[in-house]
């Protein structure tokens, strides 16, 4: 290559190289206008210069000079374009600063609504039961005393019904006190296998700071062949260990209801101390939580159910003791007392 | 019940602690719901020897005793007259407490540093004597905690019995409990009456008129009476379960009832008129005056115990204050019997006399247990009185209860227990609870409970002994097999109400309203502040109080009493709903018909305050839009809002919801009514003292459950783009703007088809609109399922919608 050749693609370079360093200099769109007319203008254009050294050159190696030139053009446009883009959307951007907002501001909501907790809670049980195959059955509040008391071997006269302070409609009529009548629906509607719960509300005459005339249980009931104290031990064991927690260890006391025998509760260790012993489960290290048993016979029986053929569990829980558990809340009364203040927090 | 831990040890042997006991009583039945240490305050008080008393140099009346407290001399002044050399006294050394609560300090006494307390009886609370120093027995040991010298060493048990336990409420049939749990056996002493006295038949008679109120009546008289204080450790026995001291007879009878679970009654021989028992039942209008004074009028199912002429006491209740044992008396007869546990019930409760005599009869005492406790109780009134005992019981003996014979099947006990239980096992068990075998056949056993034992009446309440003993501990924790049907016999409704309420709670929560739930019952007067109609509610026979006396007949006056409590308590944006039951006159089998609702009420702000924007007031149109999204998610198609009056609600806002699609099944007329919704009568919320407006709305959710559609109806998205016309026009202003919506569809004619939606945009009255009219402005977007309609085809169909509201309303189109 011809030394003329050499010195015209070096000054190519110098042209790279210039045309980099104004347009690094470059503050703004004019700026770059500038150099751009430096470069391309018509008459005093430094790429059009260059294009007259092609006359001094040889004319085997004009065509490389030229492509050489080309090349240099489109670099050149390119990087004008970048920088002019470049300023463009620093100057869009520095205008759209200039309109911030104050983005600590609140934003704009909508009025906040709570659910109740009995209602967290009554869903967290059913769903607990259903996923093990209950389905919710329901009963009316106002009761047979009948279907309250006697088929669940309550008889008129029993001392237990001392248990249950009662509030009567009228003759034979009484708000339940329990949802266990929803079990003898059940029973007399349809026939085992049965796997039901019923939540619902429940009354009872009685009213301070630790009984609510109204309040709400589950109850749960499962009939079929073969169902031992075994199988509601380890129903209500599951239950426990998901509702309070994968480590909560249970135990199971006997007690009485007339409508199962052999009667338990079920006590988990306390939520609160974790079985050490506090004001909460009274130095015990354990919580009552629920009343279980079989179902006895007479029961059955009052169904139409041959208790020899059939067994099964029963088991109801106060929807209000273990929500108060749940969330710490110490005071029964809030609950039906419907202050936005409590609701919102749940 | 309440029990004595000294005094259950002295018909069993307790290995365990006091905690581990109630553990024990506790996972088999009986639970402990307190534990107190009675020797609590003496703490820190131990037996203090004098081995030296000499006169205080300063003041004659003192003396200086150096007091041996079990290897440590203390110096103590003391003042006590009877403070000597030898003697052994309770002693609390300075820095001590007294049970009452005082601290003893070491202080100087006229130049003498005394460094503790010499107490008297009184000062501990150990009885009434403050004449001088406590002299404790000779045996005791100098430093020995007083507590361990005088055996007080005792804790009360506060036990929970279930009522199918009477045998329970007295310390032997608790000490049994705690024997078979612990493989020990009862130790019970025999007992004899010296019978000095004369021939009892000399002193009173007995007739018992009703031998099934009152299978077994027995009865000692005992003469020479002195009724007077009970000696010290009768006091402390019954102090130790929270029974006050009254008199020796009075407290032989509540020591033999909380010992053996048998209530005694003493009458005053001589105020027994003619010296006669007769057992009968009440005659129609018959009173008596029972001890505590009060008359009460009988009815002829009470089971009375009289005299020659009137009711002496209510038979397991109460005795009648005219035979009551007082200071005077010098002869009595004591009762002791078996009284039917339905008709001593019966009668406590009708007269609300929960007595410690009533509680056990009518639970049922041991039937056998009479005779023994009549006797134990004489024996002890002989020694504390100094008086007779008369020769011969008066007994009379009807057909008392027995226990009955009960067949066990081994393999149904493991059947129902999920454990193997072995008959050897199984019967040891029994046999510790008194349970007799009485022979076995095949794979069966017969048992025989003891008399104490008569709830146990058939096979599975003896599987129930056994899992007790056997403990529930030992059994394992098995799952039942899954046998799960699928749930659409009948009652898929609650299941989907679960669902449908998930949902409207959904709706309700991102719309700001929180849940409340109400009590069932409510005031009368909320009804009335309510302006709705009494009579339609249900009165509770026992309400709890006024205040939750009716049956609520709706929600919202209860959720209105929530909304004015918060208010008062300064909330200004209330937002509540609740779902719940209401009640009304039955429809079909059940006692009453109780459909569930949704109520919402709101006042406040429309949206909360947000800085930049004017803030708006909520109105009627807020709550009509959370309701219409309800009905939605319901699926509850094509409602109506119709005005109405309606007493609860403002006269222009009054609006009943129908489902047009449905018809009442009451009066066959189409239209099912849902609801109400409007703002609260002025009046209403006056009553209520809420100073802005407060809208509402309830709905019976079971009626729109009844008749949604349940299932979405799928169409295809139409491919091709849609043409929008605006239609503004004018009608009058009372025109409902319904009508119009839905007059458009009709006009259009063929051209319905096309339309996809309908929109009111915009409704205007005044300036450039003629007095008495406004205007209305839709947008309607049409679109084809078949092809991209032109603009010539819409505008045909606007033109004839708009001739159609025009010749229909009177309509004005606009430009």
């Amino acid at each position: 290559m011809s030394q003329e050749t050499k010195a015209a693609l070096a000054s190519l370079d110098e042209l790279r190289d210039w045309t980099r360093k104004s347009l690094a200099g470059a503050s703004d769109p004019a700026a770059v206008a500038n150099i751009k007319a430096a470069l391309f203008g018509r008459k005093a254009g430094k790429v059009n210069d260059l294009m007259k050294l092609l006359a001094s050159l040889p004319n085997e190696e004009k065509k490389t000079f030229g492509q050489a030139v080309n090349t240099l053009k489109d670099e050149l446009t390119a990087m004008i374009d970048a920088a002019a883009g470049a300023l463009d959307a620093a100057a869009r951007d520095a205008a759209l600063r200039s309109r911030a907002v104050d983005i600590t501001l609140p934003g704009r909501r909508m009025h906040d609504g709570h659910p109740h907790p009995l209602t967290d809670t009554l869903e967290t049980l059913t769903g607990i039961f259903s996923r093990m195959g209950f389905h919710v059955r329901t009963g009316p509040h106002i009761e047979f005393e009948k279907y309250n008391f006697d088929l669940l071997n309550i008889a008129a006269d029993h001392p237990a019904r001392d248990m249950h302070d009662t509030f009567w409609m009228w003759d034979g009529v009484v708000l339940r006190t329990h949802t266990s009548p929803v079990q003898i629906r059940a029973m007399l509607k349809e026939k085992p296998p049965l796997r039901i719960i019923a939540p619902g509300a429940v009354f009872r005459c009685d009213h301070d700071a630790t009984h609510s005339p109204m309040f709400h249980q589950v109850e749960g009931l499962l009939v079929d062949r073969h169902v031992t104290f075994a199988d509601l031990k380890g129903t209500l064991g599951v239950f426990a260990r998901e509702c309070f927690g994968a480590a909560t260890a249970v135990r199971f006391r006997a007690s009485y209801f007339p409508f199962t025998e052999p009667s338990a509760e079920m006590d988990i260790q306390c939520v609160n101390c974790g079985g050490r012993g506090c004001n909460v489960c009274k130095q015990t290290g354990w919580l009552e939580i629920l009343g279980c048993g079989m179902v006895h016979p007479n029961v059955l029986r009052s169904c139409d159910i041959d208790p020899d053929r059939y067994t099964g569990f029963a088991f109801g829980m106060g929807v209000e003791r273990i929500t108060m558990l749940r969330f710490g809340v110490n005071d029964l009364r809030l609950f039906f007392d419907n202050d936005l203040r409590m609701l919102r927090q749940f | 019940m309440r029990v004595s831990l000294a005094w259950l040890s002295e018909f069993v042997e307790i290995e365990p602690s006091v905690d581990e006991l109630a553990e024990l009583l506790t996972t088999a039945g009986l639970e402990v719901e307190g534990i107190e240490d009675l020797t609590a305050g003496l703490d820190g008080i131990v037996v203090g020897e004098i081995t030296a008393a000499n006169p205080h140099p300063a003041a004659g009346k003192l003396k200086v005793c150096t007091i041996n407290a079990g290897g440590r001399e203390f110096t103590v002044v003391s003042g006590a007259p009877n403070a000597r050399a030898g003697i052994k006294v309770p002693f609390i050394m300075a820095g001590g407490r007294l049970p009452g609560g005082g601290t003893v300090d070491e202080k100087e006494i006229r130049g003498v540093m005394s460094s503790g307390m010499l107490c008297s009886e009184k000062e501990l609370g150990l009885g009434d004597d403050h004449s001088g120093l406590m002299e404790l027995d000779g045996h005791v040991t100098a430093g020995e905690t007083l507590a361990d010298a005088l055996g007080l060493r005792d804790f009360a048990i506060q036990l929970g019995v279930t009522p199918n336990r009477p045998d329970w409420l007295g310390h032997i049939g608790v000490a049994r409990e705690i024997a078979a749990l612990t493989g020990k056996s009862v130790r019970l002493r025999g007992v004899e009456v010296p019978e000095t006295g004369p021939g009892i038949e000399s002193l009173a008679a007995l007739r018992v008129d009703d031998p099934d109120g009152c299978p077994w009546y027995t009865a000692r008289v005992i003469t020479g009476v002195r009724v007077g204080p009970s000696p010290g450790w009768l006091k402390r026995q019954l102090r130790a379960v929270g029974q006050r001291s009254v008199n020796n007879v009075v407290d032989v009878t509540n020591y033999i009832l909380l010992k053996y679970g048998q209530p005694l009654h003493a009458f005053d021989l001589n105020r027994l008129e003619g010296g006669k028992v007769i057992v009968r039942r009440a005659q129609p209008g018959e009173t008596i005056t029972t001890l505590d004074n009060v008359e009460r009028r009988l009815d002829s199912s009470d089971l009375l115990i009289c005299n020659a002429v009137r009711p002496a006491a209510i038979a397991g209740v109460m005795g009648g204050a005219d035979s009551a044992v007082d200071e005077n008396t010098t002869a009595i007869l004591l009762e002791s019997a078996y009284f039917d546990p339905a008709t001593v019930r019966k009668t406590a409760r009708r007269l609300g006399l929960a007595t410690e005599a009533s509680l056990r009869f009518g639970r049922g005492a041991d039937p056998d247990g009479a005779r023994h406790a009549l006797d134990r109780a004489s024996a002890l009134l002989l020694e504390l009185t100094g008086g007779q005992a008369a020769r011969g019981v008066l007994e009379a003996e009807g057909l008392r209860p027995a226990p009955p014979r009960i067949r066990l099947r081994w393999t149904r006990a493991t059947a129902l227990l999920g454990v193997n239980i072995e008959p050897g096992k199984g019967r040891a068990h029994l046999e510790q609870l008194g349970v007799r075998s009485c022979g076995s056949g095949g794979d069966s056993e017969e048992f025989q409970p003891p008399s104490w034992r008569l709830d146990l009446q058939s096979e599975v309440d003896l599987i129930e002994e056994i899992a007790r003993m056997h403990g529930y501990h030992n059994i394992p924790e098995s799952l039942p097999p899954l046998r799960v049907k699928p749930d659409n016999r009948y009652d898929l409704r609650a299941l989907g109400e679960l669902h449908s309420l998930r949902t409207i709670r959904a709706v309700m929560t991102r719309n700001g309203f929180s849940e409340a739930i109400g009590y069932a019952f409510v005031s009368p007067r909320l009804i009335a502040d309510m302006r709705l109609d009494p009579a339609k509610t249900f009165p509770v026979k026992n309400p709890i109080s006024a205040d939750l006396s009716v049956m609520r007949p709706s929600i919202a006056p209860g959720l209105m009493a929530a909304v004015a409590r918060n208010f008062h308590r300064g909330e200004r944006n209330i937002r509540l709903f609740e779902i719940g039951h209401v009640y009304r006159p039955t429809l079909g089998r059940d006692p009453a018909h109780e459909p569930l609702q949704l109520a919402g009420m709101m006042c406040g702000e429309a949206i909360p305050r947000f800085w930049g924007e004017k803030p708006r007031a909520a109105d009627f149109f807020d709550l009509k839009g959370v309701l219409e999204e309800v009905l939605e998610v319901l699926r509850a198609v094509r409602p109506a809002w119709k005005r109405v009056d309606y007493p609860s609600l403002h006269p222009g806002s009054a609006c009943e919801v129908t489902l047009r699609d449905q018809w009442n099944p009451r009066t066959g007329e189409s239209g099912l009514r849902i609801g109400r919704i409007g703002e609260l009568h002025p009046g209403v919320v006056k009553a209520f003292d809420i100073p802005v407006p407060v809208y509402g709305f309830e709905i019976n959710l079971d009626a729109i459950r009844d008749s949604a559609g349940s299932r979405p109806s799928f169409v295809a998205p139409s491919p091709y783009p849609a043409v929008e016309r605006d239609i503004a026009l004018v009608v009058d202003e009372s025109t409902p703007s319904a009508e119009v919506y839905e007059s458009i569809r009709k006009e259009a004619g063929d051209g319905g088809r096309y339309i996809e939606h309908i929109s009111l945009f915009d409704v205007y009255a005044g300036e450039q609109v003629p007095e008495g009219k406004k205007s209305l402005a839709f947008n309607i977007l049409f679109r084809s399922r078949d092809a991209s309609l032109t603009d010539v085809e819409v505008n045909a169909i606007r033109d004839r919608i708009a001739e159609g509201l025009n010749r229909r309303f009177n309509a004005q189109l606009r430009e």
